[in-house]
């Protein structure tokens, strides 16, 4: 391979793809496996009405979504005061509102998680925290409140018309010590359940009343993500 | 890993998983030479499996054809993140949030980096391919999609601008 070059220079080439800052993280295979089981069995026969499908939701959604793009690529980092618990009004129009999916967070190794929820009057909320650094995070929703267990590969369902799930990847979670399940109950909130939690990446399911959409927050001092979900006659 | 390509071909995401594990890391180095982002190369290396898993029915061949077609579904997704079409936007929504105190100790950049990062993303992906996993020109070709003598040319261009650097670090 390759003769034409000499081992010298394919030597300092190879050296450009060798640095640390190339290396995979170490729960990336995690993550796919997770996102693997999410994704559910393959459908090939269905393929030709589920590319229908999409063209139809991609061209009834599309003036909506150049409209947030256009928005969303402009936006700054949200940075929140220590002390400071914002509203989703008031981190709005920074954070839209998603139904979709969305990522960030840092790829590494943080500290134990603690998951807290409550009820305010136009919207309910998840907050997790953590001990260090906030941990690489990925949110997305889904049209269902049904899940796929991470351990046990079995199908979870939530109460509630819709889903949202939480992947935290890169933390201490054999550290965690709190609920495993939550039942609030609340207008959009209806359940949270931890439906992973192995080789540093947490999974977290809530099951929604109401079309799944959320704000998202992200918190320091301590380090926090808070998902608001807006309840149904609000959203 | 025997029939695990057999059972995921079946429909069972988690032996897909284990199919694709070994060449996660070859993956994910490829979609950072390429996009120079890490939380854009995972995404896009996600992206890239779930993408592959749609489209297992039409991978064909072994085991050992699955490396290069992934790297192949890995190159197109990070052409689709790079063009930025605006539904990237719209499903994969994100918020970067990193304070100073949390971003990675910024490493000293030596010429032949810098310059390297110069190179467009259809330059870097043949170094990559080439020099790093050793494949061949009519190899690199396949998996990017061009003409064997396309991948040639670019694999030309590329070192040609790099030399430079490469005989100084040398020194």
């Amino acid at each position: 391979v390759s003769s034409e070059f000499d081992p010298g220079l394919r030597r300092h080439i190879q050296s450009l793809f060798e640095t640390a800052e190339a290396a995979p993280p170490s729960y990336l295979a995690a993550v796919v496996a997770a996102r693997l089981r999410a994704a559910g069995p393959r459908r090939n026969r269905a393929r030709v009405a589920l590319t229908l499908a999409t063209a139809a939701l991609v061209a009834t959604v599309g003036v909506v979504g150049v409209a947030q793009a256009l928005r969303s690529s402009a936006r700054p980092p949200v940075t929140v005061p220590a002390g400071h618990r914002p509203t989703p009004s008031e981190l709005s129009p920074q954070v839209p509102e998603m139904c979709g999916g969305s990522g960030g967070g840092t790829a590494t190794t943080g500290d134990a998680v603690s998951v807290a929820v409550s009820s305010h009057p136009d919207y309910d909320q998840v907050v997790f925290q953590f001990s260090g650094v906030m941990p690489h995070f990925r949110v997305v929703s889904s049209g269902s409140a049904q899940f796929t267990s991470v351990a046990s590969g079995q199908t979870v369902v939530l109460e509630g018309t819709s889903g949202i799930e939480v992947t935290l990847s890169g933390i201490d979670s054999p550290g965690y010590s709190g609920p495993s399940e939550l039942r609030p109950g609340f207008q959009a909130l209806r359940e949270a359940r931890l439906i992973g939690n192995s080789e540093g990446v947490m999974n977290w399911a809530f099951g929604i009343g109401g079309p799944g959409c959320y704000r998202l927050a992200v918190l320091t001092n301590p380090s926090r993500l808070v998902v608001f979900i807006p309840t149904p006659a609000s959203g | 890993m025997p029939g695990q390509l057999e059972e995921a071909r079946a429909g069972e995401p988690d032996a897909f998983a284990a199919v694709l594990r070994p060449v996660l890391d070859p993956a994910f180095r490829l979609a950072m030479a390429l996009l120079r982002d890490r939380g854009a190369a995972e995404d896009a290396v996600q992206e890239a499996s779930i993408n592959a898993w749609r489209a297992l029915a039409r991978m064909r061949g072994d085991e050992s054809g699955v490396r290069p077609w992934f790297l192949a579904i890995v190159v197109n997704e990070c052409r689709r993140v790079k063009r930025g079409r605006w539904w990237s936007v719209v499903l994969s929504d994100r918020i970067v949030i990193t304070p100073a105190a949390q971003e990675p100790e910024r490493l000293e950049r030596s010429d032949l980096q810098r310059a390297f990062e110069r190179l467009s993303l259809e330059d870097r992906a043949p170094l990559y391919l080439h020099f790093y996993l050793d494949l061949t020109h009519r190899e690199v070709s396949r998996i990017l999609g061009i003409s064997e003598g396309a991948a040639r040319s670019r694999l030309h261009r590329a070192v040609e601008h790099l030399r430079p650097h490469l005989e100084e670090s040398a020194r």
